[in-house]
Order: C-alpha cells, then sequence, then structure tokens
C-alpha cells in the first residue's frame, strides 16, 4: 500500500483520537455520557443520524451487491428506503422524543418506553432487544474493521481489529456519546465529500454513464434497468423495512433526546436524508461502473464482491482519495461502531437493571466498564466464536425495525398503545425473526421465495402491537405523556 | 373516534394487506399499500393541526401521489421488458433515469415540507406544561382520597 494512503489513514485515526481526548474532558455526567447533556445542534444530530445508520454493510456491502446484481442489489430498494425512513421518522417521533425527554431523566429507549407505559417490563424487553442486536451489530463491525485494517497496513486481520477497537475504545470510553456524535461528524463529513468525488470517477473510469449502461445491457438487459436482477417482491420487501425500519433503529431514535432546543429539528431530517443520498452515488456509480468494467474484462478478479470498493479506490483512484476512501469505509465502520457501544451500555447498565428493579449506583463509571467489556467480548466473539456472531448478526436491523417501531415509534403517536402490546409485539419480533434467520440456515424456508424475513416480520409485529392493544385497552396514560402524543 | 385512532387502524388494515401481499408474493399488495403508510405516518407529524387545518392532508397527500404516480409509471414502463426501450435519457434507460432522480428528489421534497411546516416549541412551555399536569394529578389523587 503506498506511503499517501497511510498516512491519510494514520492522520484519520489520529483526529479521532483527539476528538475523544477532548470529548472526554467533557463528559462528567450519566447524561453526558448518553445523550451529551442535551445540547447538540442541528448539523451534528444530522449527521450523527447518517453515519450510526451508514454502516460496513451499507458502502461495502452495499458496492458488492451493487456488483453483483446491478441498482437493484441494495441502493434500489434498502439505499432510497433508508433515507425516506430518516425523514419519517422526524415527521413521526422527532417532536415526541424531544417532549419526552423534557419529563425527566431520559437517556435511552427503556427510559422512553418506562415513561411512555409506566412499565419496567417494556423496558426490560427493549433493553434485552437492543442488547442482542447490539452484540451482533458490533461483532459484525469487529470482523470488517479487522479485514479493511489488514488490507490498508501490513498486518493481519487480527492486529487489524484490536488496532481498529483500540482506537474506538480510546474515545468511546472516556468520551462516551460526545465523542460519538464528534467523531460521526468528522467521519460524516469524509464520506460524504469522498462520495462527491469517487462517484465522478467512477462514472469516468466506466467510460461514462451510456458506456456503463450499454455494457450492461449487453451482458444481461436487466442490469440496466432499476431493479437489477433483484424480484421486484424483495424490493417491495426492502422498501417497506429500509424505510418504516429506519424509524426503529434505536441509534437513530436516541438521537432526538440529545436535542436541547426544538429549532434544531427544523432542518435535520433533510440534512441527514441528503448526506446518505450523497453516499448512495458512491455505491451506485463505483458498483455499476466496475460491474461493467468487469464485463469489459478491465476490472481486477475478485474473491468476494465485497472487495469492489476497496479495489476500485486503490486500482482507479489518486492515492491521495484512495486514502481518503479508504478513510470513509473505516469511518462508516467505526461511526456505527461506537453508537451501538453506547446503545450497549445504556441496555446493559441502565435499561436491564432498572426494569429488574436493580438501578446501578455509578451509572457513568460502568457504563464506561461495560464499554470496555464489550469491545473486548465483541472482539473475542469475532476471533474464536464465528458460528456466534453469525447467528447474533440475525439480531441486526430486522429485529430493530420490528421490535422498536411498533413500541417505541406507534407507541408515541397513539396514545391507546398499551404495556401488553409492546412487550408481545417486541416478543413476537425476537422470536419470528430468530425462527426465520436461523431457519433460513438449516434450509426451513416457510415464507415464499424473494420474501424478505424481517420485512414479513415487522409486519406481523405491527399486526400484533395494534391488534393486542386494542384488546387489551383499559390503562389510563398519565397525564404528563398525554402531551407527547401530540405531532 | 379520536384521529390517531382512524390514523393507526387504517395503517393495520394497510399492514394486513402488505402481509397478504407477501403471502401470495403480489409485490403490487406491499408496494402500493406501503406508499400509503408512508402518507399515514406523515400525517401522524401533523396531529396537533389535523382536523382544523386542511394543508397537512395536502402535504401528505402530494407525497403520496407523487410516489404513487413513480411506480405506476415505472409499472407500465417496465411491463414488457425490464428495461423499457432502448431509448436513453442522461445516458440511462428510461426506468432507470425516472427512479434515480425521482425516488431521492421525493426524499429532499419530504425533508423539505418537514422543515418549511416546522413549527418550534418552547423548553419552557413544555416544562410549565409538564408542572401543570403534575398539579393537577396530584390534586385528582387528593380528591379520590
Amino acid at each position: 500500500m503506498s506511503v499517501t494512503i497511510v498516512s491519510v489513514v494514520v492522520v484519520y485515526l489520529l483526529v479521532t483520537i483527539a476528538i475523544g481526548v477532548w470529548a472526554t474532558a467533557r463528559t462528567k455526567s450519566t447524561s453526558d455520557f448518553f445523550v451529551a447533556g442535551r445540547s447538540l445542534g442541528m448539523f451534528v444530530v444530522a449527521m450523527a443520524v447518517f453515519t450510526s445508520i451508514q454502516s460496513g454493510f451499507g458502502v461495502l456491502g452495499g458496492t458488492g451487491l451493487t456488483f453483483d446484481a446491478g441498482f437493484g442489489g441494495f441502493v434500489a430498494g434498502i439505499g432510497f428506503a433508508a433515507p425516506l425512513g430518516f425523514v419519517l421518522a422526524w415527521f413521526l417521533v422527532a417532536k415526541r422524543m424531544w417532549r419526552l425527554a423534557n419529563l425527566g431523566e431520559i437517556y435511552t429507549l427503556g427510559d422512553v418506553v418506562e415513561a411512555r407505559y409506566s412499565s419496567r417490563g417494556v423496558r426490560g424487553w427493549v433493553g434485552f432487544a437492543v442488547a442482542l442486536g447490539v452484540i451482533g451489530y458490533l461483532g459484525v463491525q469487529v470482523q470488517a474493521t479487522g479485514v479493511i485494517m489488514a488490507a490498508i497496513f501490513p498486518i493481519g486481520t487480527t492486529w487489524g481489529a484490536i488496532i481498529g477497537l483500540g482506537v474506538i475504545g480510546l474515545y468511546a470510553v472516556g468520551g462516551g456519546i460526545i465523542a460519538a456524535v464528534y467523531t460521526d461528524l468528522f467521519q460524516g463529513v469524509i464520506m460524504v465529500g469522498v462520495s462527491i468525488i469517487v462517484v465522478f470517477l467512477a462514472i469516468n473510469a466506466g467510460g461514462g454513464v451510456l458506456n456503463i449502461t450499454e455494457t450492461l445491457q449487453g451482458s444481461d438487459p436487466a442490469l440496466a434497468s432499476p431493479f437489477g436482477t433483484v424480484p421486484m417482491l424483495t424490493i417491495a420487501c426492502y422498501l417497506f423495512l429500509f424505510s418504516l425500519g429506519a424509524a426503529g433503529q434505536p441509534q437513530l431514535l436516541t438521537k432526538f433526546l440529545m436535542i436541547g432546543d426544538t429549532k434544531e429539528l427544523k432542518w435535520g431530517a433533510l440534512t441527514s436524508a441528503l448526506a446518505y443520498l450523497f453516499t448512495m452515488l458512491l455505491v451506485a456509480g463505483v458498483g455499476l461502473s466496475a460491474l461493467a468494467l468487469s464485463i469489459q474484462g478491465n476490472f481486477p478478479e475478485l474473491d468476494t464482491p465485497d472487495q469492489a470498493l476497496t479495489r476500485f479506490f486503490t486500482e482507479f483512484t489518486p492515492p491521495l482519495l484512495a486514502g481518503l476512501g479508504l478513510a470513509g469505509i473505516l469511518a462508516a465502520i467505526m461511526s456505527t461502531g461506537d453508537a451501538f457501544l453506547n446503545l450497549g451500555a445504556a441496555a446493559l447498565i441502565r435499561d436491564i437493571p432498572r426494569s429488574l428493579n436493580v438501578p446501578v449506583r455509578n451509572e457513568l463509571l460502568w457504563s464506561r466498564v461495560v464499554v470496555v467489556a464489550l469491545l473486548v467480548l465483541s472482539l473475542l466473539f469475532s476471533l474464536y466464536l464465528d458460528t456466534l456472531v453469525a447467528l447474533l448478526g440475525v439480531f441486526g436491523w430486522g429485529t430493530f425495525a420490528a421490535a422498536i417501531f411498533p413500541s417505541v415509534v406507534l407507541g408515541l403517536v397513539w396514545s391507546e398503545a398499551t404495556k401488553q402490546g409492546a412487550i408481545y409485539s417486541i416478543i413476537t419480533s425476537i422470536v419470528l425473526n430468530f425462527v426465520l434467520e436461523i431457519g433460513a440456515r438449516y434450509e426451513f424456508t416457510p415464507l415464499p421465495e424473494g420474501v424478505v424475513n424481517g420485512a414479513f416480520t415487522l409486519a406481523v409485529a405491527i399486526i400484533v402491537f395494534i391488534g393486542v392493544s386494542i384488546v387489551t385497552r383499559t390503562e389510563e396514560t398519565s397525564p404528563e405523556v398525554k402531551r407527547v402524543f401530540e405531532g | 373516534m379520536e384521529l390517531s385512532n382512524r390514523l393507526i387502524y387504517a395503517m393495520l388494515g394497510l399492514v394486513v394487506l402488505m402481509l397478504i401481499g407477501m403471502l401470495l408474493s403480489s409485490w403490487r399488495v406491499i408496494l402500493y399499500p406501503l406508499i400509503l403508510v408512508i402518507g399515514i405516518s406523515i400525517l401522524f407529524g401533523y396531529t396537533r393541526e389535523l382536523p382544523e387545518k386542511k394543508w397537512p392532508l395536502m402535504v401528505a397527500g402530494s407525497i403520496v401521489t407523487l410516489y404513487g404516480l413513480l411506480f405506476i409509471l415505472l409499472d407500465i414502463m417496465t411491463g414488457g421488458e425490464p428495461t423499457g426501450s432502448t431509448n436513453y435519457v442522461l445516458g440511462m434507460t428510461p426506468p432507470m433515469a425516472l427512479y434515480i432522480i425521482g425516488f431521492p428528489l421525493l426524499v429532499v421534497l419530504a425533508g423539505v415540507l418537514y422543515g418549511l411546516t416546522f413549527k418550534q416549541e418552547d423548553v419552557q412551555e413544555v416544562v410549565e406544561e409538564r408542572e401543570v399536569s403534575a398539579e393537577a394529578a396530584a390534586e385528582d389523587e387528593g380528591g379520590a382520597r
């Protein structure tokens, strides 16, 4: 790897550590650690929303899927639906979450649902669902960090993962969410900047848009269509799961608790959606261009489609841009990782203990300890328990969407929702996702071909939530919370 | 019936329809109800303004109509062959050009409409409301005793 590329990535890593040191000095309380003292502005929150959702899967996997199946492989369904989901989240719950945060010490999703339903049980189940997802997500991010670090530096994937996690630890342990959101801001700016420049290089490398289209058409007409070789049934499921489901992602929802003034909400939806859409230009541009080049025999042979983006950076862009691009990929992985470390600490130190009526005394100290423990555990899991990581990886987007969209999002817009509805929908989402995803690994596929398990589970969870709430509709909502329901 | 109840029941009906669409492998029975669910989600953002004011219906209606038109057009264009025709728009096949420009544009439009219709709230107002509500609740409890 060229000295320029390595230098750019080293500078990037040093800047994130410096932000962590600065944030650590500002983190003095549990409120600082989990909700940044409710002091964040629009741009920081919007970029943190975008970067915490845009993960290694989004840029590396997304480009790989586009390289494999055309525009429909990722962008048409997932990539376009997610920013729509950001906007829907703002419409549905931005103000409501902000109002709820004014009711007292509301730092986590568990705090939100306990205030909403006056139920420790719902808090516990939300904490459990978040903890499952966090461990799975972290394991995947650790593996991706190792692969990228090993591609940049002359080290193996294990040392790559250790160094990458060490950097995340340096800023996330001390600085909590303040470090996370400000590194997210830095990382988000890199991602957007690189995306805007590289999309033009990608189109140029492919010989122009028309040449790319004609090459794809010549190989398979479907590759030049908006849905690629992916069935429309799957695209429709993706649009459902990744639009409404985005509004159910905890790393997005908790950002609304960090805003001090409602005016900061005004242009947040547009900003985060635009930032995400810019990175979709990169995914689509590089994915389709690399595919066209590959058909023409002008792209290096890949072991897996996921290598398409990194190979494009190293083979088709100048070293400085390649360095920024690889830093951008690391940024996508690390920004998702730090968001989940904070969510994990919140679930394990605040939500689950409080649901069992055993609150932790020094939450700030123990949250930092848990962040370290999560880093070590996720590293050990990814090194020695690969199968477990794969199994827990199941509890990713789909489970968050199905467990949290009904119980938290619909719970905040519908005053007649009940705690029973929330608990049954969360249990349904965890069990159904587990059965369908694990079953798929053992050739148990009860759903029609093309239907996405997560989309099916989300639909069932919404129906269970509303249905059970209608049946159990006897509860009174606390007067303090009633105002929250107004849009 | 309360507005939020009507909206949630409509959403329930549409999600049931989408579930049926999944079981019947019919993407249209998933996609078109989804567009209406998106409209309902937008309306949930305006429950303070509805039903007195009509403009929230126009905001949600415009997004639903435009998304509906986008997918109906795509459905028609790709009916015969996936790439529509051999003509090109901006170097892309017509359905690709329509989708790659139309879908993000509507996301941006929804974000702009959110910003333009946004009404700021005062932190102090919310805190005071909270205190008044808490006092009222305490009085209710005292009266009940």
